[in-house]
């Protein structure tokens, strides 16, 4: 009861009305949690309905209590798309006040044991947003991260300004959930787009996105390894106006530091590079130059050790036909997109 | 005369289905009233177009009323007609003949203004001003520099000298249809219902006429046109929550009053306050001319009321609260340069080493303009380049906002009515609810029924109305009294 009475104390007057149900919570809370232990959910409330505030506080405290990460987050992105929105802000301040029907209380209990397992918020939710897009997610493919929007920008902003003619054609190599190709091909009405994974979890998850989105029309979507089957990729892909790749790039001696989320449900082969990251770059700087047509650019979402890497890569002549044109810093000032162009 | 009669005939002729016998007995009786105003005017010149077209309305009228009953003969007649032109077209439905009414409501005070000897001389002279400029830029030994001068002034005064001579013309034409009134002494109702109907038109389209000349003479705000930031936020009491659930009735208000004015309302940031009251929140309005609907309810507004929920609602007392509304012209791209090496930008990846290493859903941004320290920070949207992009739209909305003001209060102005900084600190409104009434302190203006108020409809529109109303006779009157100051200080 100790740790549920205190926290009970500090949600304060939010959980007043609904003490019964509260109480009732704490005869079936117990705490094992331990390692290879079963992670214990509590039970739904047996008497009496919660409000939405009063379920984002209450889930709040348990997050924090089982120290989940952004307990608060959590908490009220997993609500809020049980009622049908992105956020909790864009709820009007009446329906915060809302009592949950028994269908989204059991709903609420359902995705919120999920994250109480460490589940990233957007697998237990199923979606999210990257740029303009909101895309189906599925464990373990890979979920894009902030810094990838700006690599959509910046080949968006190269192509706008007439680079790759009047209908360029892209080649994406890893595109997990297809968020950088559709991105693409919503920024570029004119534009087609071939992605290529070696995951059959990537490739079906890119054409479910591909068909919610409508774009299936401009999208080829392939089942391949770079790394073991270059020449099928040439054959099959080979002129394209643009390379982008946002390859596995951690170092393998890093792996072991992520955090729960990463480690237990995403891909570890979208994550790993091996010693210095670079294994599956090296793979992409060597297709490079036989899929691009002539001025045709790469662009690749690296770790900030690794434009130097790529630029010595490059000048040492072992990838002939590319020249390094620029390294672009992301919103953080740390180095991490680089440009390379066919010559 | 020859004239008249030939166009008399034509309608005559265009006329459908009409009964010979009929049409005849009107043309006798339109030549007989023409005689007899000829004569009576002993000959004096009258404008041939007014009557033709009264000819041939009441022609019309008489012949296609007969074929076609209850069809609007003077609608087709008169659109076949100059002056009609001139007017704004009528239209149809009641959205557009109540917009129509509250636009009468709104200039009927334009006679009077325009009336006044200060606004007359004024106008006057503008217009002498006009005519000096037409005869010296005929001089042949004009140097280049000057001629450019006076054609650039020239251009400037050309839309006011235009509608000031529309203006002319069209008390000219109702000062005839009172001649015409006054002269048919036959009881001939239909004409006289004719000329009164005119008459009616005539004094529309002169409001209209007389609107269009001051929007005119009053130059406008460049920001009018533009869309704006609208931000919100709670004023601060020694307790209890009843600033932050007005500061939340006051967004709704505005919400509902873009919606009102068929305006998009994107919030861009919203923070609630425990117990269902708002902290502070931004939100971007777009649509048509909102600025200058809403730059003058930046300002405090306070509230008074005995709270019936929340913390304070336990003592039955009146408490009084404020909250802040900062309206903000939206600039274009081009207005304003940021270097983006003067910011800083802060999120919860900021901090290690980012990329493919941290999944996080904290998407909330957080930028810094160093140079000036202004501060905005947005967390609306999941997707962190969104929450940029509407951060930094905010920032130079903000940034813009200091450069404009700063140039306003270089301006010595005693406007009761201004938009700056000044402003911010200052009680504009007072919403009490045990009185039911909201009180606009710079018009004295007051609203009753503040429930209906608070739904952002119609009364606040009213009230938004009279503001602008009386923003426009200041801005007028420091107009030439500037003028008159300049031209004594020539002397």
């Amino acid at each position: 009861m100790g740790a549920f009475g205190r926290m009970c104390a500090r949600l304060g007057h939010a959980l007043s009305p609904q003490k019964i149900w509260g109480l009732s919570l704490a005869r079936g809370l117990c705490d094992h949690g331990g390692a290879g232990g079963a992670v214990c959910c509590p039970p739904l409330p047996s008497v009496g309905r919660p409000t939405v505030e009063g379920c984002v506080a209450l889930w709040e405290g348990l997050f924090h209590e089982r120290g989940v990460p952004e307990p608060r987050l959590s908490s009220e992105y997993i609500i809020a798309h049980i009622l049908g929105a992105k956020t909790l802000a864009s709820l009007g301040s009446d329906r915060r006040t809302e009592l949950l029907t028994d269908a989204q209380t059991r709903r609420v209990w359902e995705l919120c044991a999920k994250r109480l397992r460490r589940m990233p918020v957007q697998y237990v939710i199923e979606e999210w947003d990257f740029r303009e897009l909101t895309l189906r997610m599925r464990p373990p493919v890979f979920i894009p991260r902030p810094e990838t929007e700006e690599l959509v920008g910046l080949v968006l902003t190269d192509l706008r300004a007439g680079g790759g003619g009047d209908s360029p054609r892209v080649l994406e190599v890893g595109c997990g959930s297809g968020a950088v190709a559709l991105s693409l091909l919503h920024g570029l009405p004119q534009a087609s787009v071939v992605a290529v994974d070696r995951s059959s979890e990537a490739i079906s998850l890119t054409r479910a996105n591909t068909l919610m989105l409508g774009l299936q029309d401009r999208l080829e979507v392939l089942q391949l390894d770079v790394s073991l089957d270059p020449r099928a990729v040439v054959s099959r892909c080979a002129p394209v106006d643009v390379l982008v790749s946002n390859p596995p790039y951690l170092f393998s001696t890093d792996m072991a530091t992520l955090e729960p989320e990463i480690l237990r449900y995403e891909d570890h082969a979208a994550l790993d590079g091996g010693d210095e990251g670079m294994s599956v770059i090296t793979q992409i700087l060597a297709l490079a130059p036989c899929v691009l047509s002539l001025g045709g650019k790469l662009y690749l979402e690296v770790e900030p050790r690794q434009p130097a890497l790529v630029q010595q890569a490059v000048s040492e002549g072992q990838e002939a036909g590319l020249r390094y044109s620029a390294t672009h810093t992301d919103l953080y000032g740390r180095p991490r997109f680089c440009v390379l162009q066919r010559i | 005369m020859l004239f008249t009669a030939v166009k008399v005939c034509h309608y005559a002729l265009a006329g459908v289905g009409w009964d010979g016998g009929v049409a005849i007995h009107s043309c006798l009786r339109l030549l007989c009233l023409f005689l007899v105003c000829i004569s009576k005017e002993g000959g004096k010149a009258i404008d041939m177009k007014n009557w033709a077209r009264l000819c041939s309305t009441y022609f019309c009228r008489c012949s296609l009323g007969h074929a076609v009953p209850g069809r609007n003969v003077s609608l087709h007649a008169s659109r076949t007609h100059a002056l009609q032109q001139r007017c704004p077209p009528r239209t149809s439905g009641p959205a557009q003949a109540f917009a129509r009414h509250q636009q009468r409501q709104c200039h009927s005070n334009h006679p009077e203004l325009l009336k006044q000897d200060t606004v007359q001389t004024y106008l006057n002279g503008l217009m002498e001003e006009q005519q000096l400029i037409g005869r010296r830029l005929q001089d042949p030994a004009l140097s280049d520099c000057e001629r450019r001068g006076l054609s650039r002034r020239q251009l400037d005064l050309s839309p006011l000298a235009s509608a000031f001579q529309e203006l002319q013309c069209a008390v000219q034409d109702l000062v005839e249809m009172e001649t015409i009134l006054h002269s048919s002494e036959r009881e001939d109702d239909q004409l006289l219902a004719l000329v009164k109907e005119e008459q009616n038109q005539i004094a529309k389209c002169i409001e209209t006429l007389q609107g269009k000349l001051l929007e005119k003479l009053v130059p406008s705000d460049r920001h009018d046109a533009r869309d704006v930031i609208l931000e919100v936020a709670a004023g601060r009491t020694t307790g209890g929550d009843i600033c932050q659930q007005f500061t939340r009735e006051i967004f709704e208000m505005y919400q509902n009053f873009a919606s009102y004015k068929n305006w998009e309302f994107d919030v861009l940031n919203y923070t609630p306050a425990e117990y269902g009251g708002l902290h502070h929140a931004a939100a971007r309005i777009s649509g048509q001319r909102v600025y200058r609907n809403l730059k003058y309810e930046g300002g405090t507004h306070r509230v008074q009321r005995i709270p019936e929920t929340g913390l304070s609602s336990r003592m039955q007392r009146i408490h009084t609260g404020t909250m802040t509304v900062i309206v903000l012209p939206q600039p274009n791209e081009v207005d304003l340069n940021i270097d983006s090496k003067d910011l800083r930008i802060d999120t919860f990846r900021s901090k290690g080493a980012g990329g493919q290493s941290v999944n996080t859903t904290d998407s909330a941004v957080r930028i810094v303009h160093i140079p000036t320290g202004i501060t905005v920070e947005c967390q609306q949207e999941r997707s962190q380049l969104q929450n940029r992009d509407t951060a930094m739209r905010m920032l130079r909305a903000k940034m813009y906002r200091q450069i404009t003001d700063r140039e306003t209060e270089q301006r010595h102005s005693a406007r009761k009515l201004q938009v700056g900084t000044r402003s911010q600190s200052e009680r504009i409104r007072t919403y009490n609810f045990t009185q039911d009434r909201v009180n606009d302190h710079r018009i004295g203006y007051v609203a009753r029924d503040i429930k209906e108020f608070l739904r952002g409809g119609e009364p606040l529109d009213e009230l938004i109305r009279e503001l602008l109303k009386c923003a426009q006779k200041e801005a007028l009157l420091e107009l030439i009294e500037n003028s008159s100051q300049r031209k004594s200080g020539h002397f």
